[in-house]
């Protein structure tokens, strides 16, 4: 009898610390998220290939834009994210030259380790500029790619194209170097206009004229539209801008506010945030058929929602919602079923972008400091890690298409500028050199 | 024995805190009836209210708790969606613990000598010899084995496939998890997403079927509400309207209170009448 008792005592015993084991561990010191294994993702970025570029001579073409062109290409190769760029001294240079030209071997690579030459000649005439490029393999001489590219317009464009051809003769996977970063810009009188600019930083070009605030642009290649938010007429609508003829419309003028607009991947669809004059200016969620011309609303919280990011096959929303208090990461069907909320540490968490593989979002979310950091969640919120660290504030992450690098704005000492970065957070470096403060950069994705 | 008692009392506690969060979120239905029956008073009063001061004068201090008491909600409802997060990472703890337990109750312990201790689980297993110790030792699994038998990894697994757009795959893996881990908490989950990839795929009847087997077989999924919906636009696409009709209504009646799925089943209706 007193055994049975004492064996029932250790089993309650047990339990009690059992469960007091487990209340410890869900009030206390349990972790909100697992950390998303950044060796994986380092894994799938640093894939770089040792490569040099040797100018092999231009015809017809004016001395300045002969060095920028033979400066252009090695930078854009770099700042694809594929390749080393290894210099050469001015012997193995003529030995490689003529690699080029003939395909013989050069022994004097054999202790660089180099896997590509690339060259390229430049010659004007009456059809414009033509860039002869050619990519040989160091050993064995054998020609990888020589292809002609011409062009009327900038020679930056024939580049970019050369450079894309060899990211895809590397990797297999289409280069980013064609695509267009657009942002908008503050100028002198502290108005603020749409830019854009190639993807490394050059060929930067004013869009709009109205110097009234203005931020978040959305692309849809497949419309030649760039949309966004505009003070153009007192109160935040929603503009367009169309790239083949030029002109603004506004796309959203409710009464009330009109913001953060992102168009779907084909373009059929473009979601934003409308209070549509609502006393409270709560904002919800509303999805713009641009085919049928008709809005359909997606949230019905009475709280703000707003910051809309499809998914890659747009059958999902990514976006901001106060619904529990404070600003998180929610993630909705695109019918504005099945939401969940995907972001749980922290009290700030805005401004989502979903990957274009699909697998992740990049968000603002406030580090320890309660300086605004960029981190990445899965859709799921299963798992989530900061990926910018240091001074300064960091904001309005975006992707570009090949979903390698995050462009986003970093605010020092009241200046704002892009910076550049592969999704695990290395390679951070200031993109363009745009002279005042920007906001909002947005990649072209196809 | 002991690690039987153990489960027992893990699983007791987790049913406690699986209570607690329940009670929460009974509370904040009532919390929220209350907010809605204030504005409903309000606006009556608002109505024959007219111009006197001292009405508009309460009216306001009304006005102005009833947005105290929303935020209040408001933050609430936060602080009860981390700890449902909280609580459904510690039930794929409780999973994958169990799932050790499992694994190490099965093989046989008094034969493993440390020696044979890093053994791949994939060496077929030596024939069992009659005295324990002697002759060739049989393997013992190793953690990633335990792992393996958890359902978290193969959801997880699932759930990354079905976010790259890889539905025929994340359908069949979210199957296995329902197959091969009927009682973890996630089966439910699983089973709603497996009509969810059907319903990607356009394969409506197929998803139809799905969201059914959520609503039947778990009465207390997480999912039954967004099943009811998603049935009803499968129905829809389907052109069965009057099926569409019926379980639009279904949201309504049951979850009066979810009130993102009611607005939207109302407007479904409404296009649908």
């Amino acid at each position: 009898m007193d055994h049975r008792k004492s064996e029932s005592m250790q089993f309650t015993m047990k339990s009690l610390l059992g469960l007091a084991l487990f209340c410890a561990v869900l009030f206390s010191g349990v972790r909100t998220s697992d950390a998303i294994d950044l060796s994986v993702i380092t894994n799938q970025t640093a894939l770089y290939f040792k490569v040099s570029y040797i100018p092999l001579g231009a015809r017809n073409l004016d001395p300045n834009a002969i060095n920028f062109a033979n400066r252009l290409i090695p930078k854009d190769l770099e700042e694809s994210g594929y390749f080393e760029m290894v210099p050469v001294a001015a012997n193995i240079q003529r030995s490689l030259s003529n690699l080029l030209l003939t395909g013989e071997n050069v022994k004097e690579l054999s202790g660089t380790r180099i896997e590509g030459v690339i060259g390229a000649q430049f010659i004007r005439d009456d059809m414009g500029i033509h860039l002869i490029g050619i990519l040989r393999d160091p050993v064995n001489g054998s020609v990888l790619l020589s292809r002609e590219y011409t062009t009327t317009g900038n020679i930056r464009l024939v580049i970019h194209r050369f450079v894309d051809d060899i990211v895809f003769q590397f990797t297999g996977f289409k280069g980013v170097a064609d695509s267009r970063i657009a942002f908008v810009g503050k100028d002198h009188r502290h108005g603020y206009d749409l830019y854009l600019m190639d993807f490394d930083g050059e060929g930067l070009h004013r869009l709009t004229w109205d110097r009234v605030l203005a931020y978040s642009p959305a692309w849809s290649l497949h419309r030649n539209l760039l949309v966004y938010t505009s003070y153009l007429h007192g109160t935040p609508q929603i503009l367009s801008y169309d790239f083949l003829t030029g002109r603004k419309r506004p796309l959203a003028n409710f009464p009330g506010l009109n913001i953060t607009p992102d168009f779907s991947r084909n373009g059929a669809r473009l979601a934003m945030a409308l209070s549509r004059g609502e006393k409270s200016q709560n904002s919800e969620l509303y999805s713009y058929d641009l085919n049928a011309r008709k809005f359909d609303r997606l949230t019905f919280t009475h709280s703000n929602n707003l910051s809309p990011s499809w998914s890659p096959d747009g059958r999902q929303l990514a976006f901001v919602s106060d619904r529990d208090g404070h600003p998180q990461i929610f993630v909705m069907d695109s019918d504005g079923s099945n939401t969940r909320r995907v972001s749980f540490s922290g009290f700030y968490n805005v401004s989502p972008s979903w990957s274009p593989q699909g697998d992740l979002i990049a968000y603002v979310c406030m580090n320890d400091n309660h300086r605004p950091k960029i981190c990445i969640t899965t859709p799921e919120g299963d798992k989530h890690i900061q990926i910018t660290h240091g001074s300064g504030q960091d904001d309005s992450p975006d992707w570009s298409s090949d979903g390698r690098t995050i462009i986003f704005t970093h605010q020092v000492r009241g200046h704002s500028y892009i910076e550049k970065m592969f999704l695990d957070g290395t390679h951070v470096h200031r993109l363009g050199s745009f002279p005042r403060s920007v906001i909002t950069p947005v990649w072209a994705v196809r | 024995m002991i690690l039987g008692k153990l489960t027992a009392g893990a699983l007791l506690s987790s049913l406690f805190l699986t209570l607690i969060g329940c009670a929460s979120a009974v509370d904040m239905q009532d919390l929220q009836a209350r907010v809605d029956a204030n504005s409903m008073q309000i606006k009556k009063l608002s109505r024959p209210a007219g111009g006197g001061s001292q009405d508009n004068g309460q009216l306001a201090d009304i006005e102005n708790r009833l947005d105290q008491q929303k935020a209040r909600i408001a933050t609430l409802r936060g602080r009860l969606d981390v700890i449902d997060h909280r609580l459904d990472q510690l039930m794929e703890r409780i999973d994958q613990q169990d799932s050790k337990i499992k694994s190490l109750g099965t093989a046989p312990v008094a034969s493993a000598s440390p020696s044979t201790q890093g053994l791949s689980p994939t060496v077929p297993p030596p024939a069992p010899s009659p005295v324990p110790g002697a002759g060739t030792p049989p393997p013992v699994p190793s953690s990633s084995s335990g792992a393996a038998l958890s359902a978290v990894p193969l959801y997880r697994q699932a759930m990354n496939d079905y976010q790259q757009g890889h539905y025929d795959l994340s359908k069949k893996e979210f199957a296995q998890v329902v197959s091969q881990f009927p009682n973890s908490h996630l089966a439910s989950s699983a089973e709603f997403w497996v009509g969810q990839s059907d319903f990607n795929m356009k394969n409506y009847d197929q998803a139809i079927i799905g969201f059914k087997t959520v609503i039947q077989k778990y009465p207390d999924s997480p999912k039954r509400a967004v099943a009811y919906f998603k049935m009803a636009r499968a129905y829809e696409y389907l052109g069965k309207k009057k099926l569409a009709i019926h379980n639009y209504r279904r949201v309504l009646e049951l979850f009066p209170l979810d009130r993102q799925l009611d607005e939207l089943a109302k407007r479904r209706l409404s296009r649908l009448e």
